[in-house]
C-alpha cells in the first residue's frame, strides 16, 4: 500500500514538475518545428538530457536490470553496444544530418533521393520501428503496474496508453524530456545507491541465494528461446555480436533520436551534443548492473520486467522496502512517459504530415492510432521480454535507415532506386528471418537468431550494387548537397547564398 | 536557385573542390575513429570468447568483465568521441580560413568561435 502511495505521489508530483517545465515562454506551438522541439537553439548538454530522456526508455532499464540478474555479465554487452551506437551517429551522421535542415528521417530521404516513393520507404519503416518502440514501453509500463498493484497487464498497458495520449497531445517539449531525464537518473541513482548501501551493511534481509557460477562470464549458452528479437535468450559470442551490431547500427535510425538535433542551432552543437549523451549515458549504465548484481542475489528466476520492483521488498520488507518500490515506479513511470511520447509524437509526426496533410487535429488521430495498433500487436504478437521488443526495433533501423543515412552522407553516387532497393532488402530481411525464427526455427537455423548479421551487410550490398548499376537514378544536384551536408553553416551561407537556418525542408 | 548553386550542380564550380577535399578529410577522421573503436570493441569481444577465464578473473572483489564492461569502456568512448570532435572542428575551420583567404567569403568567422565547449 506504501509503495502505491509513494509511486502516486512521485507520479504526481513529476507530472507538476514537467507541465512547469513545458509551459512554452510565449506561443505555443504554431509550426510543426515548435511542436517536434519547442524551443530552437537550447545548450548542447540540456537537448542531451532530451535526447537521453527518449533513449534511456523503462523497457531497457527495467529489462536490462531484470536480465542481468537472470543471466548475468552477457546483458552487459548491450549497454556496450549502445554506447557505440553514439559514437557511430557522432562520426558518421549528425553534423551533416542537421546541416541538411531536414528533421526527420523521411524528409532527409525526400531531400537526399528527390522522391516522394522513398520518403514513402522511411515512412513505412519509422512507422514500424515507432510501433515496435512503443509495445516494448507499454509492455515495461504494464509489467510494473501489474507488480505494484495488481492491475492485469493488458488493462495497465490501455492506462498508461491513454496517459501518453493525453501528455503527447499537450505537447512533447524539449524542456519536459530534459527534465524527466534528470528525475529517472535521481531516482533511480538514489534507489542503486539506497539498496546498495543496505546490503553492504547488513541491513537488509540475507539473501535468497548466492550469485550463480556462470554470473562472471561475460558470455553465456547460445540456446533460442524463440523470441522475437535477436539474440533476447541468446548468450553466445555470435548472439553478443549480433545484439552489439545491431545497438551500434540501429541508434542512429530511431526517429525520435535524430529528431532531437533539429533543437541544436548548427552542426558544431549538434556533434557537441552527442558527446554530452555519451557521458551521461556512460553515468546512466552504471546503474542496471548495481541492481542486476542485487537481483541475482534476492530475486532470482523473477520476470525480468518486474524484478527491479520486488526487489526492495524483498531486501528490506516493510515501509522502507515499500517507499524505495514507489521510488523506483516513480523512476520507471518518468523513463516510460519522456520515451513513449517522444516515439508517439515523432512517428505520429511524420505519419500526420504525409497521410492526413499535417495540423494538430491529424496528430491527434495518428497519435491515438499509434497506440491502438501498438497494444493490438502486444497482444497478438508472442514476445519474450521488453528488452527484445526494442532490439527487434534496432535490428530494422540498422539494416534499413543506417545505410540511408550513412550512404547519403558520405557517398555521391548513391541513386534513389539503390537506397529503395537497399531499405527493403534489409528491412525485409529482417521482417522475414524474425518470422520464420518464430514459426520454423529449423528452417532458419543460426541465421533466424542474428538477424543483424545477415540483414546489416545484405542492405548495404544491395544499396552499393543497384546504385551502382543505376547511374541515372543518382538524383540530381547532389554536389550542391554534399556542400551543404559537410561546409560549416557560415560558409555554406556565404558560398551557396542561401541561410542554411532557414532551409526548411519539412514545409513542403 | 542562385548562381553558385547552379554551377555547382553543374559540377563547374571550383568550390567543388574544397568540398570534395573536406568531406575526403572529415572521411577519414570518421574512418579513423571507427577503426579504434572497432578495434576495442572487437578485441574485447574476441579476447572474452577466447580466453573464459579472463572475464571471470577476480580484480579487487570484482569480476574482471564486470569491471572492463561496466566501468572500463565508457570513458574510453567519450575519450575517443572528444578527440575526434576535435578533428573535425579543426578542419572545418581550417577550410573555412583556406576559402576566406581565396575568396573573402565565410564572413567575420568560422560558425563559431573556437573554444571549449560545454560538452
Amino acid at each position: 500500500m506504501t509503495a502505491v502511495v509513494t509511486s502516486v505521489l512521485g507520479v504526481a508530483v513529476l507530472l507538476l514538475v514537467s507541465a512547469i517545465a513545458g509551459v512554452p515562454p510565449a506561443r505555443r506551438y504554431v509550426t510543426k518545428s515548435d511542436f517536434y522541439t519547442a524551443a530552437r537553439a537550447v545548450a548542447p548538454w540540456w537537448n542531451a538530457s532530451a535526447v537521453g530522456a527518449g533513449f534511456t526508455s523503462a523497457a531497457a532499464f527495467l529489462g536490462l536490470a531484470g536480465l542481468i540478474a537472470g543471466h548475468g555479465a552477457p546483458l552487459l554487452w548491450y549497454p556496450v553496444g549502445v554506447v557505440v551506437g553514439y559514437v557511430v551517429l557522432l562520426t558518421l551522421v549528425v553534423a551533416p544530418l542537421r546541416r541538411s535542415g531536414a528533421y526527420t528521417l523521411c524528409d532527409f530521404a525526400r531531400w537526399r533521393l528527390g522522391s516522394a516513393a522513398a520518403g514513402r520507404v522511411v515512412t513505412g519503416v519509422v512507422l514500424l520501428i515507432g510501433v515496435v518502440y512503443l509495445m516494448a514501453q507499454i509492455h515495461a509500463g504494464g509489467a510494473v503496474l501489474n507488480a505494484l498493484c495488481g492491475v492485469p497487464p493488458w488493462a495497465g498497458g490501455c492506462a498508461l496508453a491513454v496517459v501518453v495520449a493525453v501528455v503527447a497531445i499537450a505537447g512533447s517539449t524539449t524542456n519536459v524530456q530534459a527534465v524527466q531525464f534528470w528525475v529517472m537518473l535521481a531516482v533511480l541513482g538514489v534507489g542503486a545507491l539506497a539498496l546498495a548501501v543496505a546490503w553492504l551493511t547488513g541491513l537488509a534481509a540475507p539473501p535468497a541465494a548466492d550469485l550463480p557460477a556462470h554470473f562472471a562470464s561475460p558470455y553465456g549458452p547460445g540456446e533460442a528461446r524463440g523470441a522475437l528479437g535477436p539474440a533476447a535468450g541468446d548468450l553466445s559470442p555470435p548472439g553478443v555480436l549480433a545484439v552489439v551490431l545491431a545497438s551500434a547500427l540501429g541508434t542512429m535510425g530511431l526517429p525520435h533520436v535524430t529528431v532531437r538535433f533539429y533543437a541544436n542551432p548548427d552542426g558544431w552543437s549538434a556533434r557537441r551534443t552527442v558527446v554530452a549523451v555519451l557521458g551521461m549515458l556512460g553515468l546512466f549504465y552504471l546503474l542496471p548492473p548495481v541492481y542486476g548484481v542485487l537481483g541475482g542475489l534476492y530475486a532470482p528466476g523473477a520476470p525480468a520486467d518486474r524484478m527491479m520492483l520486488l526487489l526492495p521488498l524483498r531486501m528490506l520488507p516493510g515501509v522502507p522496502g515499500e517507499v524505495l518500490t514507489g521510488l523506483l515506479a516513480t523512476g520507471a513511470f518518468a523513463a516510460f512517459l519522456a520515451t513513449s511520447c517522444g516515439v508517439v509524437v515523432t512517428v505520429g509526426g511524420t505519419i500526420s504530415s504525409r497521410v492526413l496533410g499535417g495540423g494538430v487535429g491529424g496528430l491527434r488521430v495518428t497519435v491515438a492510432g499509434l497506440l491502438a495498433v501498438a497494444l493490438a500487436l502486444l497482444r497478438l504478437v508472442p514476445h519474450a521480454n521488453s528488452l527484445a521488443l526494442v532490439l527487434f526495433g534496432l535490428t530494422i533501423a540498422a539494416a534499413s535507415l543506417c545505410p540511408l543515412l550513412v550512404l547519403g552522407i558520405w557517398w555521391r553516387g548513391l541513386s534513389t532506386t539503390g537506397a529503395v532497393a537497399g531499405m527493403l532488402a534489409g528491412g525485409g530481411a529482417v521482417a522475414v528471418l524474425a518470422g520464420l525464427a518464430a514459426c520454423a526455427p529449423e528452417a532458419v537455423g543460426a541465421a533466424g537468431r542474428y538477424p543483424a548479421l545477415v540483414a546489416v551487410p545484405v542492405a548495404f550490398a544491395v544499396m552499393l550494387a543497384v546504385s551502382a548499376a543505376t547511374p541515372r537514378r543518382v538524383p540530381p544536384g547532389e554536389a550542391e548537397m554534399m556542400a551543404r551536408m559537410h561546409l560549416p553553416e557560415r560558409l555554406a551561407h556565404h558560398l551557396l547564398d542561401r541561410s542554411s537556418r532557414g532551409t526548411d525542408h519539412s514545409a513542403d | 536557385m542562385t548562381a553558385r548553386a547552379a554551377a555547382l550542380r553543374a559540377g563547374e564550380d571550383p568550390l567543388w573542390g574544397s568540398v570534395a577535399a573536406l568531406v575526403a578529410v572529415q572521411r577519414r577522421h570518421a574512418l579513423r575513429t571507427l577503426a579504434v573503436v572497432g578495434a576495442g570493441l572487437g578485441l574485447l569481444l574476441g579476447a572474452f570468447a577466447l580466453v573464459p577465464a579472463a572475464g571471470a578473473a577476480v580484480l579487487g572483489g570484482v569480476p574482471f568483465g564486470w569491471l572492463v564492461l561496466t566501468a572500463g569502456v565508457q570513458p574510453a568512448w567519450l575519450v575517443v568521441a572528444l578527440r575526434h570532435v576535435r578533428a573535425a572542428e579543426q578542419a572545418e575551420r581550417d577550410l573555412v580560413r583556406a576559402v576566406r583567404r581565396r575568396t573573402g567569403a565565410g564572413g567575420s568567422g568560422p560558425g563559431r568561435p573556437p573554444g571549449r565547449g560545454s560538452a
